[in-house]
C-alpha cells in the first residue's frame, strides 16, 4: 500500500517535472517567435506524429506480418533486428538521398554517393545478420545432437 | 518469461536499439572526428571536402561578397576606441609579422574541420592601433546583410595570441569561399563567429 503510494506520488513528480520542461520549451519557442518560426515547429511536431501514426506504423505491421509468415522461427529475432537496424538508417538516409538539407550552389553539402553509401552499409547489416543466423542455426543442430 | 511466438525478446529488442544507434553513430561521426571520417557514409559533410580540403557553410555567391573581396583597393578598417585608425591594404597585412595557430571551424551544424590558418594576430592589430586595454573587438564582414556578418569578441579572445586575421590556411592564400581577403579565426567558437570577408574591426 505504501509501496504503491510512493510509486504514484514518484509518477506524478515526473509529470509535474516533464509538463515543466515542456511549458519552458512553449515558452522559448513562443517568445522567439521571429526566429523559431512556430507555425513550422507546429506543423513538424504534429506532422512527426500524423507520418508516424498513417504511414510508418502501418509499413511496420506489414513488414512483421511478412516476418511472422515467411521468415523461420531460427532466424526471426535476427531478421527482426536487422529490419529494425536497416529502418532506422534508410530514415536517417533520406534527407540525403532527397538532396534534403543540402544547398545546390554549395557542393560541400551532401557531398558523398549516398545511395551507394547506403547500399554498402546495409550490406554490412545483413552479412551480420547472416552470421547471427548462421550462429544460432549451428547452436540449436548442437543442443539437438546431445 | 516463456516465448509465445519465438519472435524478439525484450532483451534482443534492446540490443537492436543499441546497435541501430552505433551503426548511425559510426556512419555519422566522421563529420566531426577526423579519424574516423572515412566511415562518415551518410553524413550531410566531410571535414575534408570542400576547397582547400575544408568544408563551406555561408558561400561567397550566397553572400554576395565577390567583387568587394577581390577588389585591388579593399582596405582593412581599424577603428573605434584607438589611438590611430587604421586602413591596411592587403599587402599591408602581409607585412605585418605573421603567426600560426591550429583552429577548427566547429559549425553547430554538427561538422568540424581543423587545419592551420596564418596571418596577422589580433592582438598585434590591437597594439599597432594602440587599442583601449578593456576594449571588446566587433569584427564586420564585406558581407552586406546576413545574420552573421559580424560577431563580437571579448576582452579575452580578442588578445588570445591564438586570434587570427587569417589570411592563409594550410599555406595557400585563402579561397573566397573561406573568407579571402581576410578571416577572422579565433579558438573555441562556434563558425557561424568565425566571420569571413573581414572588412572592419570595431574597438568598442
Amino acid at each position: 500500500m505504501r509501496a504503491d503510494h510512493r510509486a504514484w506520488r514518484g509518477r506524478w513528480l515526473l509529470y509535474a517535472a516533464g509538463v515543466g520542461i515542456l511549458g519552458f520549451g512553449a515558452q522559448g519557442l513562443l517568445h522567439a517567435a521571429d526566429k523559431t518560426n512556430p507555425q513550422r515547429a507546429a506543423l513538424w511536431l504534429g506532422g512527426g506524429v500524423l507520418v508516424h501514426d498513417a504511414v510508418l506504423a502501418p509499413l511496420v505491421l506489414l513488414g512483421a506480418g511478412l516476418v511472422v509468415r515467411y521468415v523461420p522461427l531460427v532466424a526471426r529475432p535476427v531478421v527482426q533486428g536487422a529490419l529494425f537496424v536497416s529502418g532506422v538508417l534508410s530514415l536517417v538516409a533520406l534527407p540525403l538521398l532527397t538532396g534534403r538539407g543540402g544547398a545546390p550552389d554549395n557542393p560541400t553539402t551532401n557531398p558523398l554517393p549516398y545511395e551507394s553509401n547506403l547500399g554498402l552499409v546495409l550490406l554490412v547489416v545483413w552479412t551480420v545478420a547472416a552470421l547471427l543466423v548462421a550462429m544460432r542455426v549451428a547452436r540449436r543442430a548442437s543442443v539437438l545432437q546431445r | 518469461m516463456t516465448e509465445t511466438t519465438g519472435g524478439m525478446t525484450r532483451r534482443g529488442l534492446i540490443a537492436s536499439v543499441a546497435a541501430a544507434v552505433a551503426a548511425v553513430t559510426v556512419t555519422q561521426v566522421g563529420g566531426t572526428l577526423a579519424p574516423l571520417r572515412d566511415l562518415a557514409l551518410l553524413s550531410p559533410r566531410r571535414p575534408d571536402l570542400g576547397p582547400q580540403s575544408l568544408p563551406v557553410n555561408r558561400t561567397v555567391a550566397a553572400a554576395g561578397v565577390l567583387p568587394a573581396a577581390t577588389d585591388t583597393g579593399y582596405r582593412l578598417r581599424v577603428e573605434g576606441r584607438v589611438r590611430t585608425p587604421l586602413l591596411l591594404s592587403l599587402p599591408d597585412l602581409q607585412e605585418l609579422p605573421q603567426s600560426d595557430a591550429e583552429l577548427a571551424i566547429a559549425c553547430v551544424e554538427g561538422w568540424s574541420a581543423s587545419a592551420v590558418w596564418s596571418g596577422v594576430r589580433l592582438v598585434d592589430l590591437l597594439r599597432v592601433a594602440g587599442a583601449a586595454p578593456d576594449s571588446r573587438v566587433r569584427v564586420e564582414s564585406l558581407e552586406p546583410i546576413g545574420a552573421f556578418r559580424s560577431s563580437v569578441l571579448d576582452r579575452a579572445r580578442a588578445r588570445d595570441p591564438l586570434t587570427l586575421l587569417a589570411l592563409r590556411v594550410r599555406g595557400q592564400t585563402l579561397h573566397p569561399e573561406h573568407g579571402y581577403p581576410v578571416r577572422l579565426m579565433a579558438p573555441n567558437r562556434p563558425g557561424v563567429l568565425q566571420t569571413k570577408w573581414v572588412s572592419t574591426v570595431v574597438v568598442l
